[in-house]
């Protein structure tokens, strides 16, 4: 008995289906191999943290002592898309063991700039005049006014030819 | 804090630290002052911003206002009436010290109302005020007479 051609079994793939999608994958490839590159162009500066100069010279360590002196100094920062310089200050201590201790002085209420020992009422200490806000010399908040954490300390290093370098300001359980 | 998009949840929630309003108030000057005008434009929006960055728990940089200056003294006059407006909705929301950044010393009249403060930038004339080492002076000298108010 002959068979049939409509009881044949239907071929899963024609030559004509294996050519069209071999040509689509082999297109899809070719599309993905251009458009990736410049996908990732665009967006890769976005995904990249913003890279902030480690370190920068600040002076020599025989500068400073146990007074807080205050120093202004800029930091350059990357941050994928464009270069920048940011102005940072410092109140730099030298303690009587050698430790240094770079306060920032930055409030940690609401963000205004402190000052050392220009309160009457409490002198030798930091004092914040927006809400009255005052830290001890090692930048601990005192309890009862409006701060909420000591002052951000800044990450130091000293070479051995007593530069100071100073870089980034973390919170003081950071460093 | 800056009046702008970034600083709003902030403010909201910690609007009663806010009593101090500062203004920066930019006149326009044209023909042959045109190029000084420009110049002092920009140190005192310079000098507006290193004052907020200073006190910024307390105190809100509101956007500059602008004026042409006029020779009229009848018209400046006239100018001050807004203005006069203007610092008294901001009284009534609760900025009792507003303090005005200028060049123009003209605009000492508006001192005339209760807390209203005019900080005039006296000008050399010189580029040189545009630095920021300049502007940064400015700035801690206002600081301390803003302070002073708050006394």
């Amino acid at each position: 008995m002959s068979e049939d051609k409509h009881s044949q079994p239907k071929q899963d793939v024609t030559r004509r289906q294996f050519l069209n999608y071999t040509l689509m994958g082999v297109g899809a490839f070719m599309v993905a191999g251009t458009v990736t590159p410049m996908l990732r162009m665009a967006i890769d500066p976005n995904l990249q943290p913003a890279v902030q100069q480690d370190m920068v010279a600040v002076g020599d360590i025989s500068q400073f002592g146990i007074e807080p002196v205050r120093i202004d100094f800029t930091l350059n920062v990357d941050d994928g898309w464009e270069n920048y310089d940011v102005s940072q200050s410092a109140y730099v201590i030298v303690q009587d063991n050698g430790d240094v201790l770079a306060l920032s002085p930055i409030c940690k209420h609401l963000g205004c700039t402190v000052q050392w020992d220009t309160y009457e009422e409490y002198p030798e200490h930091f004092f914040c005049p927006c809400h009255i806000g005052l830290y001890d010399k090692e930048g601990i908040n005192l309890p009862g006014t409006p701060p909420i954490a000591p002052l951000d300390v800044y990450r130091y290093r000293v070479d051995e030819d007593g530069t100071l370098y100073l870089g980034q300001a973390v919170a003081r359980g950071e460093l | 804090m800056k009046w702008d998009p970034s600083s709003i949840d902030q403010y909201m929630d910690k609007k009663k630290y806010f009593d101090t309003a500062l203004i920066p108030f930019v006149r326009i000057q044209l023909g042959s002052q045109t190029k000084k005008s420009i110049i002092e434009s920009a140190s005192l929006i310079k000098v507006a911003h290193a004052i907020e960055d200073l006190l910024q728990g307390r105190l809100m940089l509101f956007p500059c206002c602008s004026y042409h200056l006029e020779d009229n003294i009848e018209q400046e006059q006239l100018k001050a009436q807004p203005h006069s407006r203007y610092v008294q909705a901001l009284q009534e929301d609760g900025f009792h010290h507003i303090f005005i950044l200028s060049f123009d010393k003209d605009l000492r009249h508006m001192s005339i109302m209760e807390n209203v403060h005019h900080l005039s930038i006296i000008s050399t004339g010189a580029e040189e005020e545009q630095s920021m080492k300049a502007c940064q002076g400015f700035a801690q000298h206002f600081m301390k007479e803003i302070i002073s108010f708050w006394k």
